[in-house]
């Protein structure tokens, strides 16, 4: 197998997309070649990373804002016929230095999407990513663990940015669905808490130890 | 006929009271007080990036919690509270036995 070929194989294998006898074959042609080795390390980390973000960045409005007023002052303060070179110069290029912020603030301020009262970054595999490492019983408790504690003030604003005045129709109509995330992340628990506080756990290794 | 009919009165009754009942207690975003539209705030948008299934999930087990009568609300409330407090280790008991439970289907 050519490099080339290999190359295009190793993203083909990341997105699941390639067969069982390719992944064979690019398995036996990386295991030979270093510089195939490398690249697909490099672009299994970049999946990895690109895993982590959330699906959805939001632009900050004074970013958008500050970017468009810019735009606008920049095609006001060129001469006509400059100015229609720079117009179009900036429909080109607007959109990609729109873009380009917006994911350096997301790289930079946004943190990991959350499962609600988790305390734990919701994981690719929740939003369709690739399988995570097995479970250990850390992770599992983990899993069970209620909402991290109150943070400071500070790290909180980063995270949660002012309440919008007019909230998204979703979030207008179901207000305590929102409010109640976490509770309802934990409802068997919380329902039968009283039951489940009086379960014992002794003969549990009883019957373990029983087979 | 006429009890057929009472009783397809009656199921088509208790069908619409079931909804009825879930809506009684909601609120609206006006009457949330500003630290409950904060966390709402801020658990929507973490909802926002949850999968489609998770988020069916959370809806059917709202839509249950608001079915139930308000004390009972309140209670699993309390309840919130008192499991959120709990340190690491009594935390982890209770998961335990919560798991135990589960296993002995819930009884």
């Amino acid at each position: 197998m050519r490099c080339r070929t290999a190359r295009r194989w190793i993203t083909r294998d990341l997105a699941g997309e390639l067969t069982p006898g390719r992944v064979e074959r690019l398995a036996q042609h990386v295991e030979r070649c270093e510089g195939c080795r490398r690249e697909q390390v490099a672009y299994a980390a970049l999946d990895r990373a690109l895993g982590t973000l959330p699906m959805v960045a939001a632009m900050p409005t004074r970013l958008e804002q500050d970017t468009l007023r810019r735009v606008r002052l920049a095609a006001d303060a060129d001469p006509p016929r400059a100015a229609s070179r720079v117009g179009r110069w900036l429909i080109v290029t607007a959109p990609a230095l729109v873009a380009t912020a917006a994911l350096v603030l997301t790289l930079r301020t946004v943190p990991p999407a959350m499962d609600p009262g988790a305390g734990e970054p919701v994981t690719g595999r929740a939003r369709g990513g690739p399988a995570p490492a097995p479970s250990t019983p850390k992770r599992l408790a983990r899993r069970d663990a209620p909402p991290a504690p109150p943070q400071p003030e500070a790290r909180r604003r980063r995270t949660a940015p002012t309440v919008p005045g007019d909230p998204p129709a979703e979030l207008a109509a179901r207000p305590d669905l929102f409010v109640n995330l976490p509770l309802l992340r934990n409802f068997d628990k919380l329902q039968h808490y009283d039951a489940i506080q009086t379960t014992t756990v002794d003969d549990q290794q009883g019957d373990r130890s029983n087979g | 006929m006429k009890a057929a009919v009472g009783v397809a009165i009656l199921a088509a009754c208790l069908a619409a009271a079931g909804p009825a009942a879930a809506q009684r207690y909601a609120r609206d975003w006006q009457q949330l007080s500003p630290e409950e539209q904060r966390r709402a705030w801020d658990n929507y948008r973490r909802y926002q990036q949850l999968p489609q299934q998770r988020r069916d999930m959370y809806d059917n087990r709202f839509q249950r919690f608001q079915g139930l009568p308000p004390q009972e609300q309140e209670r699993m409330r309390q309840n919130y509270e008192s499991y959120r407090r709990q340190d690491p280790a009594s935390r982890q008991q209770f998961n335990e036995k919560y798991r135990r439970w589960k296993e002995r289907g819930g009884r």
